[in-house]
């Protein structure tokens, strides 16, 4: 069974911002307008971290993309009171919306702060409802929602292999995230499988997870930027 | 797919949705809410892919719009296009926002309110070209074709080529183009003798040193950069590329750089000489270069035997490094460690950009940053550095003339009569000037083509006040921006997925290369290519205008520029990336990638594959670049000496430069005047009170201003920054503690200009002393998710013009701030 991970070199990352915009696209985010963001509702199942070391004028400044980690040992499924969030065979950490009643408490749980709730009912004006992702369903308003490792790309990969009559290969299935990244900073593929590149990555002497003292066990690697010699 | 009444609803009765209309607000039983017509619509969910272009900026990445049922629903870059390379930024990857925009400009509209009201009707294509042709027309029967003036935006498309002909054909010098990055044109002139953009290798060079260009934000090509910098520290074990960028804020750009120096504004030029100094007191620069390919370096007699003053002994004499520290507020040391670095690493680079070229000294600050390369011998054979190459198109012949057209077009154009400078073309923010005092004559016809200097220019209040004064304007905009406000007609161009066009030869790219753009639906209202509607109206006033250009519609003109690059068999359609020696084999050999036998066929790939390169351009030698008096690369520039001389009538006395330098506001007497040094630069000095100086920076999620019409853009407008659908003021938290500031307060920010009310932000990465606004929010016009979001800082930016090039200077403003409430309140 994959075990899917994500592994984001930080050294590559420029900060630019592609991959929030994929995935707002990507998964019909809400766009919530001006009023309901000043009350810091902005919704961004990817985001960037902004993080300033030092003081002016010898100052650092790190930027860090931010996807769902996707704990294999999630703090947010075990809050849950009506199964609306659990963890899948493999390894995913996903939402069942029409379960979901609002409590928020898996959102209150999640120690990285992905989740997101939907305090009104998505709206586009009707010209653009046309532009909206067809494989992704809107939700409804009163749910929270999160990253998905963009899942149901992995749906629609899994009956291509099929068709195709062949096993999962490393490429066919890829957050829109990963995919958008003009830098190749993103890595995506099966954690355990030794032909993926995330393996060898997650490895590597510059790789850390974030939090890792929780015991959340996330399955997004982050290598750290290097130094110029 | 259409579906037919009876079908829908046994659909709905299936589903047993039929009863529960009531529930979803429909007020009659038979009316079907659209959402749920578009999902029955929409069933099928056949996907497809289509290349083409994202023009939504200059830089004209290669995309490929993922389809489902025909409907365009996202966009991802197109793998084999050689510039982005298969990355997008995140204004191209929501484009199809600006498609489907419910507030696009849907037919052709006239005025029927006042002007800036906003009121309009709509109006028939026939009608409205037809009474635009007749104004023109009228301006050929009275012999006044240079009352025409043409407002646009430099986008390295055919499109600005078309529009630089029909002026040429139609006899009118009032081409103004905003936008183009002018000052660095003019640091190319004076060094190099050329205005052609420059190309850069970064293949080889082991260090970057950035001038404030903020790459990764703004043009030629944001995504391009993200690459390349990121890139440059990915390149392996000692063979990275150390980066250092120079600027009074820590961009994006400089936050990936590795070292950041911190300059105080405006003072760019001194730092730049400083390392020259440290170079040339090592005797560390490229002596043969230097030696052989330079003019002016060292001191140097004209052909009357008077001794003029060389580079080399100014910078000696007066940009030693503790000089230019206390000038620059950088330490001494800090410049001799990069100035030793510069000197000693094989290959190095020198770029400028931003704040470097936007200063009331900008052209002599660019000027002395691009003799560094001069000093590095960067244009030699295998350089890093040459001259974008156009790609091979049909040669067009020169736009046919009558007498009416040459004699418009000998005419003075409007920014020479008015301007005080040396480069008129380059300023055309003083065209209100000219236009309002009706001088040297009047614009009667003007046309707008994306050019909105009503919201970008620091003199936006001119401009408005200029556009009333025209009789008849007429914008070619898919939106109604700030200046088509003031327009009579407004003639829509497509989307751009509903149109052909061709983005050539962006700066700094070192091949030369076109990308395809194709409609990838049927435009979806009654809108036309701004391209077409321009051929129309040729035809309309007929005659040599019509007869410049033959083709019936704008997708033949395309096809005859490229009949010349299928002909000659240059280059290579975009494909698969190969090894470079693998191409170069076949091209040797005389053999394509692709098997093409017509020209039809060729079009076909070429649209399929997005565009063409030529990935191993012709060898030239460096020397033919150097076209100035001297035939050299010149640190003292005859050129500028000569364009000085042609303003002055007869043989020019000393006496009369120096009162046209005077004129200028040049501080420089003498010989000094031509070569490149620190002019202390000029700031609003009118109060006393404004004690901080204000900059504008531009972010990537509203690139040349494109991010206003995309809802996305304008939430996510400061993610970095975490500030959704707002303005915000930047300030280091010792400026901010001074003025009793902390962070999210609601500040007055006041300059001679104005003031502006807008959130507070605090941040190690800005210089102390000087405050930062991001541009692109507070639009007046342009849609509902525009319209009344964040503020302008244009608005209250102080006018200043750059001495000698008449570009805007961005870097004169200064500001007070005072606190008004504080975030609990806000």
């Amino acid at each position: 069974m994959p075990r899917w991970g994500m592994v984001i070199d930080l050294n590559k990352c420029t900060g630019c911002g592609a991959c929030v915009v994929a995935c707002k696209t990507e998964l019909n985010v809400a766009i919530v307008g001006p009023e309901e963001s000043g009350k810091g509702r902005t919704m961004l199942c990817m985001d960037i971290f902004t993080f300033y070391e030092g003081e002016f004028p010898n100052v650092k400044t790190r930027h860090m993309p931010r996807p769902c980690f996707h704990c294999d040992n999630p703090p947010c499924t075990k809050v849950c009171p009506v199964r609306a969030t659990y963890r899948n065979e493999e390894g995913l950490v996903t939402q069942i919306y029409p379960q979901c009643i609002g409590c928020r408490y898996c959102q209150v749980a999640c120690p990285y702060t992905v989740k997101f709730f939907n305090w009104s009912k998505p709206e586009w004006p009707k010209e653009m409802r046309k532009a909206l992702n067809p494989d992704v369903s809107v939700r409804p308003d009163g749910v929270v929602e999160k990253c998905t490792f963009c899942v149901h790309r992995l749906q629609k990969a899994r009956e291509q292999v099929a068709v195709e009559n062949r096993e999962l290969e490393e490429g066919d299935y890829v957050p829109a995230c990963v995919e958008i990244c003009p830098t190749g900073a993103m890595y995506f593929g099966d954690l355990d499988n030794a032909k993926h590149a995330v393996n060898k990555l997650k490895r590597s002497h510059r790789a850390f997870q974030v939090m890792e003292d929780l015991g959340t066990e996330p399955k997004v690697y982050y290598l750290s930027e290097m130094e110029i010699e | 797919m259409e579906i037919s009444r009876r079908e829908f609803l046994r659909l709905l009765g299936a589903t047993g949705a039929g009863v529960s209309l009531a529930g979803l607000g429909c007020d009659s039983t038979w009316s079907v809410p659209d959402e749920m017509y578009e999902r029955v619509v929409g069933a099928p969910g056949i996907e497809t892919w289509k290349t083409s272009l994202c023009t939504l900026c200059p830089a004209g990445c290669g995309i490929k719009v993922r389809l489902i049922d025909g409907i365009p629903v996202a966009i991802g870059g197109n793998p084999l296009h050689p510039v982005n390379r298969g990355g997008v930024c995140p204004m191209a990857n929501v484009g199809v926002e600006a498609l489907f925009n419910p507030d696009r400009v849907t037919e052709p509209l006239r005025r029927v309110g006042a002007r800036g009201e906003g009121k309009w009707e709509p109006v028939s294509w026939d009608e409205a070209i037809e009474t635009v042709g007749s104004r023109l027309q009228g301006l050929r029967e009275r012999n006044e074709t240079n009352r025409l003036a043409f407002f646009t935006n430099h986008d390295n498309t055919l499109r600005s080529d078309l529009v630089a002909r029909f002026m040429t054909a139609f006899g009118s010098p009032n081409l103004c183009v905003f936008g183009k990055n002018n000052a660095s044109t003019l640091a190319t002139y004076l060094t190099q003798g050329h205005k052609k953009p420059l190309s850069y290798d970064f293949k080889n060079i082991k260090l970057l040193i950035n001038f404030g260009a903020d790459f990764l934000d703004e043009g030629p090509s944001p995504v391009r950069f993200n690459q390349l910098y990121s890139e440059f520290r990915n390149r392996g074990e000692g063979r990275n590329v150390k980066i250092v960028h120079i600027d009074s804020r820590c961009s994006r750009t400089a936050s990936i750089s590795h070292e950041w120096l911190p300059v105080k504004p405006g003072t760019m030029a001194a730092l730049a000489l400083g390392i020259a100094n440290v170079l040339i007191k090592d005797g560390q620069y490229d002596r043969g270069f230097v030696a052989a390919n330079s003019f002016g370096f060292t001191d140097w007699k004209d052909r009357a035997g008077k001794v003029h003053r060389g580079f080399k002994a100014l910078v000696e004499e007066d940009y030693y490094p503790e000089k230019v520290a206390r000038i620059t507020e950088i330490p001494a040391r800090r410049i001799v460690e990069l100035a030793r670095t510069f000197a000693t690493v094989e290959s190095a680079l020198v770029l400028a950009g931003g704040q470097a070229g936007n200063s009331s000294n900008g052209l002599y600050t660019l000027w002395a940053i691009e003799c560094l390369n001069g000093l590095k011998g960067n244009y030699k054979d295998n350089g890093n550095i040459s001259i974008c190459q156009e790609p091979p198109f049909t040669e067009l012949p020169e736009a046919t003339m009558d007498e009416v057209s040459s004699k418009g077009l000998s005419r003075p154009g409007m920014t020479r009569s008015v301007t005080p400078f040396c480069f008129p073309e380059n300023a055309v923010s003083l065209l209100p000037q000219a236009i309002l005092q009706q001088h040297p004559y009047p614009i009667e016809v003007l046309f707008l083509a994306n050019a909105n200097p009503v919201f970008s220019a620091t003199n936006q209040s001119d401009f408005v006040a200029a556009l009333e004064k025209i009789p008849f304007t007429v914008s070619f905009n898919s939106f109604v921006d700030e200046t088509s406000l003031y327009a009579d007609f407004i003639l829509p161009d497509h989307v751009f997925l509903e149109k052909y066009e061709v983005v050539h030869t962006v700066p700094t790219v070192p091949f030369s290369h076109l990308g395809m753009q194709q409609p990838v639906l049927e435009p979806l209202y009654n809108t036309r290519n701004t391209g077409d509607v321009l051929l129309q109206i040729a035809r309309n006033i007929g005659g040599t205008v019509a007869s410049s250009f033959p083709w019936p519609d704008y997708k033949e003109c395309i096809q005859f520029h490229l009949q010349g690059i299928y002909e000659r068999g240059a280059g290579t359609i975009f494909s698969e990336r190969m090894d470079d020696a693998w191409l170069k084999f076949l091209k040797r050999r005389g053999w394509q990638v692709f098997e093409y036998s017509t020209f039809e066929e060729f079009w076909q790939v070429l649209l399929d594959n997005g565009g063409w390169w030529d990935p191993f351009p012709a060898e030239t030698d460096f020397r033919t670049i150097f076209q100035t008096p001297s035939k050299r690369f010149e640190f003292f520039s005859q050129g500028l000496q000569r364009e000085i001389r042609s303003q002055i009538p007869g043989t020019a006395t000393g006496e009369e430069i120096r009162s046209l330098l005077q004129k200028w506001k040049i501080e420089a007497r003498g010989d000094l005047a031509f070569l490149p040094h620190y002019e202390s630069t000029r700031f609003d000095d009118s109060n006393p009170e404004f004690d901080l100086h204000l900059l504008p920076y531009n972010l990537i999620t509203n690139i040349a201003g494109g991010g206003c019409v995309l809802p996305m853009m304008q939430e996510l407008f400061g993610m970095l920054a975490r500030e959704y659908w707002g303005s915000w003021i930047e300030f280091n938290p010792d400026t901010a503690r001074k003025h009793g500031i902390s962070e999210g307060d609601m500040v007055k920010v006041t300059s001679s200009k104005g003031s502006l009310e807008v959130k507070a932000k605090l941040l190690p990465t800005i210089k102390p002393g000087v405050v930062y606004m991001p541009v692109g929010l507070g639009h007046k016009a342009y849609g509902r998710f525009a319209k009344g979001i964040g503020v302008n800082p244009y608005e209250i930016f102080f006018e200043d013009y750059d001495s000698i090039g008449g570009v805007s200077s961005l870097t004169s403003t200064k500001v007070a701030v005072e606190r008004i409430r504080g975030k609990e309140q806000a």
